[in-house]
């Protein structure tokens, strides 16, 4: 059976997904750290994103993206946060595109995470002041840990799941 | 297809990412010189300026548009810090005294931005 283009599998791969990013939002949300404004996080979720980014094509991934965006922002965050993530996640989507078949799968998900911040900090400049450029460095730095982390999750899921 | 091996280049790229925020987050600390004057905005528009330095602590209540009290700053020993807030996050609380001059403290949710600036000789009845 197919549904357009798009084969029953596919949707399927995009469903398991989706829910899976939920299921790492809620998750997430037990444990809170703060650090910056912003509500600095591990975003486990990204570990989907940057797995479907191997996996999915790039619209399945760019559907899975928004569709985490659009849960985490409504469910966890507030319409303020949707902005934000929403800046992020197109800044690192298109980041770790360019960057995919590069470098390292780590590495990716670093740049992954840094671009995020800078999409947030960026959104935030926008909306509020310039002053918040400030967060800059610190916002990278985070970036750099949180990237490394979900990183080496993802490779580990990478080498072992078969879509 | 992708890439098997954490390569040199990929160490490489990581760490200077890592050293130009780093010097750069350095740089801003040292940058930095002691404000003077607290600047409160909500909503993009100026709530009010207050001396960062008192004598003893002072509380400062930051309304919204309809009034309603949305965070507490308090003042003391030359530093500004959240107290309260009505947000779910509570990140505001969280952050780190400010004192130096470019710092701030955001409260996202209550669209609520503090900042540490410098005198610049206009009185508060300026603004």
């Amino acid at each position: 059976m197919r549904l357009g283009n798009f084969s029953v599998k596919r949707l399927t791969v995009c469903a398991l997904l989706v829910s899976l990013c939920f299921v790492f939002s809620f998750i997430e949300r037990l444990i809170p750290i703060s650090l910056s404004p912003f509500g600095f996080k591990l975003g486990l979720a990204n570990i989907v994103i940057v797995f479907a980014l191997y996996k999915c094509q790039i619209f399945d991934t760019l559907i899975v993206l928004i569709a985490k965006i659009l849960i985490s922002g409504i469910c966890f965050g507030g319409p303020v946060y949707l902005f934000y993530s929403l800046l992020g996640g197109v800044f690192s989507f298109l980041i770790m595109l360019v960057l995919k078949n590069k470098l390292h799968i780590v590495t990716v998900s670093i740049f992954g995470a840094i671009f995020f911040n800078i999409g947030q900090v960026l959104c935030a400049c926008i909306i509020m002041s310039w002053n918040i450029v400030y967060y800059l460095p610190i916002m990278v730095i985070a970036g750099v840990f949180t990237g490394f982390i979900i990183g080496i999750l993802t490779d580990i899921a990478e080498s072992r799941i078969k879509i | 297809m992708r890439k098997r091996k954490f390569s040199v280049i990929d160490i490489i790229i990581v760490v200077v990412v890592l050293a130009t925020a780093l010097s750069a987050l350095i740089f801003i600390n040292a940058m930095g010189n002691d404000g003077n004057k607290v600047e409160i905005i909500v909503n993009g528009v100026v709530f009010s300026t207050v001396n960062l330095k008192t004598d003893e602590k002072k509380e400062i209540e930051i309304k919204d548009s309809k009034g309603k009290v949305t965070n507490i700053l308090v003042l003391e020993n030359d530093t500004a810090y959240v107290e309260w807030a009505t947000c779910k996050n509570q990140d505001c609380v969280h952050h780190n005294r400010i004192s130096k001059v470019g710092e701030s403290i955001v409260c996202l949710p209550n669209n609520v931005e503090i900042n540490i600036i410098e005198n610049t000789g206009v009185e508060d009845a300026a603004w």
